[in-house]
């Protein structure tokens, strides 16, 4: 069940939660554990995105689908779905860093996986895990970089002024700011020497591929 | 050898890190599940319940690290605190929780402890607030429950934690 969700085009993911949602308000229990299924990773990172902690995290999850049970009676739309729960976690999320009136998060298991960025230069040019430094070079990007990513990844066809409400920018300028924050990773990939000056990714001759 | 490959990183090489590096826990559909279950079986009971919500918690569930380490958390509904400490106990026939409770401002309070997952049979232990505001729950079984609170003028639910 886990693994629902995954490897599905979010267009598709969006979709069957509009379906499983119809169903559950005909009176199908069934497709309420289907729409879980399908959207609680989505959420996953969506809340995760505002740095708050595991714990916290999942009480953000668990919140928003309470809400969703809870209104079950005014839900006139079930296309938009995806979107509700992915705004009503995203001001969960933000309720909550508020209310606990920091930025930084208090747990932090993204510090240890940080460690790419402890590697000598060379290293990192002759590293395979390409991935591995994108992450890294993700947590140096400014804070609202990191969040804009990482919710404009999870959501399809985002709603952009929920999302522009949410991140406190205007309509118009998150796909503008959103590519700007790609540069950036670009260019912190290539100052390492992950990615080349043509944003390919920088590999020596015999330098320790996986045989 | 491989030749260079061309990187551009777009919004799927983002999904695919992000949940490569920072997955959701294991079991948390599952719990997800329980708690949008409950909600939704509690919604046909009729009780009219509000949801408290949770203001703080410290320390870490005892059944997730094993040890007998005590954790609070703390839940509020407009001007009734509740603050309930969780304790797991050792006993030959395993693992069981003990809850001790404090509503501020005191109020005459029926507690039931509702057990969430599908893990167990449901069962559902009561007690009643006392004059200073405290209860408690003993011998539960661990996993997830949640606490339904009757007071003589409204009828409130925590959302499901760990015990």
């Amino acid at each position: 069940m886990d693994q629902i969700g995954h490897g599905l085009p979010t267009s598709e993911l969006w979709e069957q939660a509009a379906d499983s949602c119809t169903r559950w308000l005909a009176g199908e229990d069934a497709g309420l554990d289907e729409l879980v299924a399908l959207m609680t990773p989505v959420l996953w990172h969506v809340v995760r995105s505002y740095r708050l902690g595991q714990a916290e995290t999942q009480d953000v999850i668990q919140t928003t689908w309470l809400a969703l049970v809870r209104s079950r009676g005014s839900i006139r739309d079930t296309g938009g779905i995806g979107g509700w729960l992915s705004t009503a976690a995203r001001r969960e999320a933000w309720r909550v860093t508020r209310a606990h009136g920091r930025v930084e998060p208090t747990e932090d298991s993204t510090l240890a996986l940080r460690l790419p960025a402890q590697r000598s230069a060379e290293e990192v040019a002759v590293g395979n895990d390409v991935d591995a430094h994108i992450w890294d070079a993700l947590h140096r990007l400014d804070p609202r970089c990191q969040r804009l990513l990482r919710i404009v990844a999870f959501e399809h066809r985002p709603d952009y002024r929920a999302l522009a409400d949410d991140l406190d920018m205007p309509v118009g300028s998150i796909g503008p700011t959103r590519g700007r924050c790609l540069e950036k990773l670009k260019r912190l990939l290539v100052a390492e020497g992950t990615l080349g000056m043509s944003g390919q990714v920088t590999r020596e001759e015999g330098s320790g591929d996986v045989r | 050898m491989s030749g260079d490959s061309e990187v551009h990183i777009d919004g799927d090489d983002l999904t695919r890190i992000y949940e490569r590096f920072d997955p959701m826990p294991e079991g948390l559909i599952e719990r997800t599940l329980a708690a949008a279950r409950s909600e939704a079986e509690l919604a046909a009971l009729d009780w009219d319940l509000e949801l408290l919500q949770l203001i703080e918690r410290s320390g870490v569930p005892a059944g997730a690290r094993g040890g007998s380490a005590a954790y609070t958390l703390r839940f509020a509904y407009e001007q009734l605190d509740l603050l309930v400490r969780v304790a797991t106990e050792e006993f030959p026939g395993g693992r069981l929780a003990r809850l001790d409770g404090w509503v501020v401002p005191p109020t005459p309070i029926r507690v039931r402890a509702l057990t969430v997952d599908d893990t167990r049979d449901s069962t559902e232990t009561e007690t009643e607030v006392d004059s200073l505001g405290r209860f408690e729950l003993s011998g539960i079984a661990t996993g997830m429950i949640r606490l339904i609170l009757f007071s003589p003028d409204q009828h409130l639910a925590t959302p499901a934690f760990e015990i």
